[in-house]
């Protein structure tokens, strides 16, 4: 019963009482016209919803801004219902752009209407389960609520961020044939070297000149054999500060950057593997290609900070999520405790690469500039650069990125070579 | 939806109007003031639609035709009045519902389909009013009770049977 009907019983009830009370009919003369209303509700109750809709969405995975279009369908099966109320509940995170989720109207027996709009979301998975259906009588006395079953999902991925020509240097390379050039010589484009001619080779590689010179034997030119690289990606998931939304926002961009590093050395062939670590454990394990790609993306799509637990749970992870001697890139904020995990990390010969969004200068942008909050982030700065020296010393290539700058710029200056490597380069 | 408020509006102030004549006639003069103020309040419901606010001054009018009654004022008008403060009522509830949506085919159908079942209501509940305003039975009080308590018992067990029903129904198929 809602509010209305209530109301409407009280009158009626309130008017009946009175007349008996003053024993005065006239009294419930007046009342014979809301008696009548209510009757009339009554009688007009829709007797069955037969209602079926069906769900149309024009893409099945989008990239945040990106405006999706949705249009459901229903059809009533049964008889025409005089006063229908049809919802289309959204998430939080979804924004109308254009069209109605909600509508008012008188569906004839056979007849369709359809719920048209367009919206855009934030990154993470959608699902809709249904519409709800709310039908009553003309005067909406008397409601029968249903949820009509009309499914749809959509994927939105992490916003892109352009990130192009980025040279890595994987410590070792797998035997399959990639963008990498790696110590050996092999079917590649790159010179490597000269060696005896052996049965078998094809004429077009002996090196003719040098053939010349030694009249009895010959040589072959042998070329540098290129090989895909192995990746590690780990996404801090854990909430490091207090500060909700601004770690929040800050996660977003490290999503951002975890999902544009991938799709790009995926992108160039390169084996990947992903790891969000955080209140729960997402793991990608490594692949290559267009459906290790998708894999990855619906994992950071999906990916949420949460409870902060030790960094050091991380050496549990299996070797075949991080193969020996790969690269693993991890986009976290810093925390003091963290610093003997790299350590051992890098111990276990993983070339480290620590792409770090500042949180300091992203709360300073916003903070109230008082004396105490002047000397709290210059603190927070020092430790921070302190933390980062730490790192960069045992090994560890370090990127500070601020946010508000684009990331290809911190990475070009940063990543540059790793000391102990071959400089061969990735264009990614 | 401007008719509707038109509508809505002009029923307000015949029941306002019929009420002041009649209170001001029956001697009551200081009841314009509170009829003034009646209605500022409906002026004040133009601009702040809300179920309450509403329904606070069908509920105010329906206390003044009671009362009214009560003081010997003609019946006829003060069940004109409580029509037309439940059409009132109703057509301002309904134009809150429908506020904000497109208009559209279909919308124009569920306004022909509320005006054709409201002046169904109109018309029934005035006809039945002023036909029982007739009827001159001299029951015995005891009588009377017995009967209205029977009556308001079917009205409220018949609201349960078809809310149960309702809610059957939706567990069913859900």
């Amino acid at each position: 019963m809602n509010k209305k009907t209530f109301l409407l019983i009280l009158v009626i009830s309130g008017l009946i009482f009175s007349a008996l009370i003053f024993k005065n009919g006239d009294l419930l003369i007046i009342a014979i016209p809301p008696l009548v209303y209510l009757i009339i509700g009554v009688i007009l109750i829709p007797a069955d919803l037969a209602l079926v809709a069906n769900r149309t969405l024009d893409k099945t995975s989008a990239f945040p801004q990106e405006i999706v279009k949705t249009s459901v369908v229903i059809t009533n099966q049964g008889k025409t219902i005089l006063n229908l109320y049809l919802n289309d509940s959204l998430n939080q995170s979804l924004a109308v752009d254009s069209g109605r989720t909600h509508q008012r109207l008188t569906l004839e027996g056979g007849g369709t209407t359809e719920l048209e709009y367009s919206f855009t979301a934030a990154r993470g998975d959608y699902a809709w389960l249904g519409i709800k259906a709310v039908a009553s009588d003309p005067f909406g006395l008397f409601e029968v609520t249903r949820e009509i079953p009309a499914g749809g999902e959509l994927l939105v991925y992490p916003a892109p961020l352009n990130i192009r020509q980025l040279s890595l240097k994987p410590h070792s390379t797998i035997h399959t044939s990639g963008p990498i050039p790696a110590l050996l010589a092999g079917s590649g484009t790159d010179f490597w070297g000269v060696r005896e001619y052996r049965q078998g080779d094809p004429l077009r590689r002996i090196n003719w000149r040098l053939a010349a010179r030694y009249p009895k034997e010959l040589f072959t030119n042998e070329y540098q054999m290129e090989e895909i690289g192995d990746f590690g990606i780990i996404l801090d998931a854990r909430r490091l500060s207090s500060a909700s939304v601004s770690n929040d926002k800050l996660f977003e961009y490290s999503v951002s950057a975890a999902a544009s590093l991938s799709e790009n050395i995926i992108k160039n062939g390169n084996r990947v593997s992903l790891l969000v670590f955080g209140e729960t454990l997402q793991s990608v394990f490594p692949g290559l290609g267009k459906i290790q790609r998708n894999m990855i993306l619906k994992n950071l799509a999906i990916a949420k900070s949460g409870k902060n637990i030790p960094f050091s749970y991380l050496e549990y992870f299996s070797t075949r999520l991080f193969p020996a001697h790969s690269m693993i890139i991890i986009v976290s904020q810093v925390e003091s405790d963290d610093f003997e995990t790299y350590a051992r990390l890098r111990g276990h010969g993983y070339d480290v690469l620590l792409i770090t969004p500042d949180p300091v200068e992203f709360v300073s942008r916003d903070i109230r500039r008082t004396d105490i909050n002047i000397l709290a982030i210059r603190a927070a700065r020092i430790e921070r650069i302190v933390q980062l020296k730490r790192l960069s010393k045992i090994g560890v290539k370090v990127v500070d990125w601020q946010v508000n700058q684009p990331l290809n710029k911190f990475l070009h200056s940063a990543v540059g070579q790793f000391p102990h490597r071959r400089n061969f380069s990735v264009i990614l | 939806m401007k008719t509707r408020s038109i509508i809505s509006g002009i029923n307000t102030f015949i029941s306002l109007c019929i009420l002041a004549l009649e209170y001001f006639s029956a001697g009551y003069r200081w009841i314009l003031l509170g009829f003034i103020l009646l209605g500022l309040f409906w002026v004040f419901i133009n601009f702040q639609a809300d179920f309450w606010v509403s329904s606070s001054l069908f509920l105010v009018i329906v206390i003044l035709a009671a009362i009214g009654i009560t003081i010997g004022m003609s019946l006829i008008a003060m069940v004109i009045v409580c029509t037309s403060s439940l059409v009132s009522w109703e057509l301002s509830l309904f134009n809150q519902s429908m506020g904000g949506y497109p208009l559209i085919a279909t919308n124009t159908t569920i306004d022909k389909y509320h005006s054709i079942y409201l002046m169904l209501t109109v018309f029934t509940g005035m006809g039945l009013a002023l036909i029982s305003s007739s009827f001159n039975f001299q029951f015995p009080f005891g009588v009377i009770v017995i009967l209205v308590l029977i009556s308001l018992g079917c009205l409220f067990f018949g609201i349960q049977l078809v809310l149960k029903s309702t809610h059957s129904q939706s567990q069913i198929e859900d």
